[in-house]
């Protein structure tokens, strides 16, 4: 049965999931924009309830989505651009080579992110997605879509290096060596008639069936296994048994 | 039958106790008990000693079906022990 690493929703906020993304944000910024890429919000929703738009650009991966729609795409393209587009005018064509530009961007980003959450397998059928939203300098520019059922392995991961110092693991080869156990001592038995145990009085002597020279039988008290066998002895005043 | 009517019980079968006076059980002689840790117990070896929960002035349990029974001191039976009963629960 495979499983996967768990978190409570609560522990699944946004400074953790950007802490947890901010490595491969950071690496991403840098290779196309220049600046700092932010997780500025985190949403939880089912699959079925988000919505594509128009004129969006969007890559999707393995694992992960990542889309910038008309409102957003303008900023992207400005700081994939490093300049304002306040009053250019701009062909179809420019628009086509534009939007090819932001869909680049984007696929690498996807990339990078499946690399980081494909390290961390999500059911098939995950059926909710949480969406960040990216930011920058010059704005909003995208939604990162991630399964959220491999949000809890991308934390945890990232929280590896804050864990508290856990106390020490005791071999259990010692843990057990001090659980105690209780034994008791037979010294002997005699298989008697009904008739016979009815009978028994004060001043009987019941035969055994050990003679003075052998040793009494030890064994587990509880589970009645014959451990061994010792010769009656004392220690100080007290029934002891040396084992031969 | 009206419902009120009283049904006489129907006699029970007894078993006749004397058809068991032939079976057999084990009486056992037990003389203490001790508590080891699982790292005492296994490294007891040969000539070590286990202190028993007894001292040497009491006597020995006699067990029938894992109940005490009966106690007695240990005696010497020829070559054999054996326990001379000093105490017994009523039958």
């Amino acid at each position: 049965m495979s499983c996967r690493a768990w978190l409570p929703d609560a522990a699944l906020t946004l400074d953790r999931i950007s802490a947890a993304l901010s490595v491969c944000l950071q690496e991403w910024a840098e290779a196309w924009i220049g600046d700092a890429v932010t997780a500025a919000q985190v949403q939880f929703l089912n699959a079925s309830q988000i919505s594509t738009q128009v004129g969006r650009v969007h890559a999707a991966g393995s694992a992960t989505t990542v889309s910038s729609e008309a409102r957003t795409k303008r900023a992207l393209l400005e700081a994939l651009l490093g300049t304002s587009l306040h009053g250019h005018v701009f062909t179809e064509r420019d628009h086509r080579l534009l939007d090819g530009l932001a869909g680049r961007a984007l696929e690498d980003l996807v990339a990078r992110c499946d690399r980081l959450v494909g390290a961390f397998p999500a059911p098939a059928a995950t059926a909710r997605i949480a969406i960040l939203t990216l930011r920058c300098p010059a704005g909003e520019i995208a939604k990162l879509e991630l399964p959220h059922a491999a949000l809890a392995g991308l934390v945890k991961a990232s929280l590896g290096d804050v864990r508290s110092k856990p106390m020490s693991i005791s071999s259990r080869a010692q843990a057990l060596g001090e659980a105690t156990v209780e034994i008791e001592a037979v010294l002997g038995e005699n298989i008697l008639r009904f008739e016979d145990i009815a009978g028994l009085a004060v001043g009987d002597v019941l035969l055994l069936d050990r003679s003075l020279d052998e040793p009494a039988q030890i064994r587990l008290a509880q589970a009645g296994v014959v451990l061994g066998a010792g010769l009656l002895s004392r220690d100080a005043n007290r029934v002891a048994l040396t084992i031969n | 039958m009206s419902s009120m009517e009283k049904t006489s019980p129907q006699p029970r079968a007894q078993i006749d106790s004397s058809v068991l006076s032939d079976v057999e059980v084990a009486l056992e002689a037990r003389l203490g008990r001790s508590t080891l840790t699982i790292g005492a117990l296994t490294a007891l070896e040969q000539g070590s000693v286990v202190t028993l929960d007894r001292s040497l002035a009491d006597h020995a349990d006699l067990y029938l079906n894992g109940k005490c029974v009966a106690r007695g001191e240990i005696v010497a039976v020829g070559d054999n022990f054996g326990v001379r009963i000093t105490d017994i629960a009523p039958e």
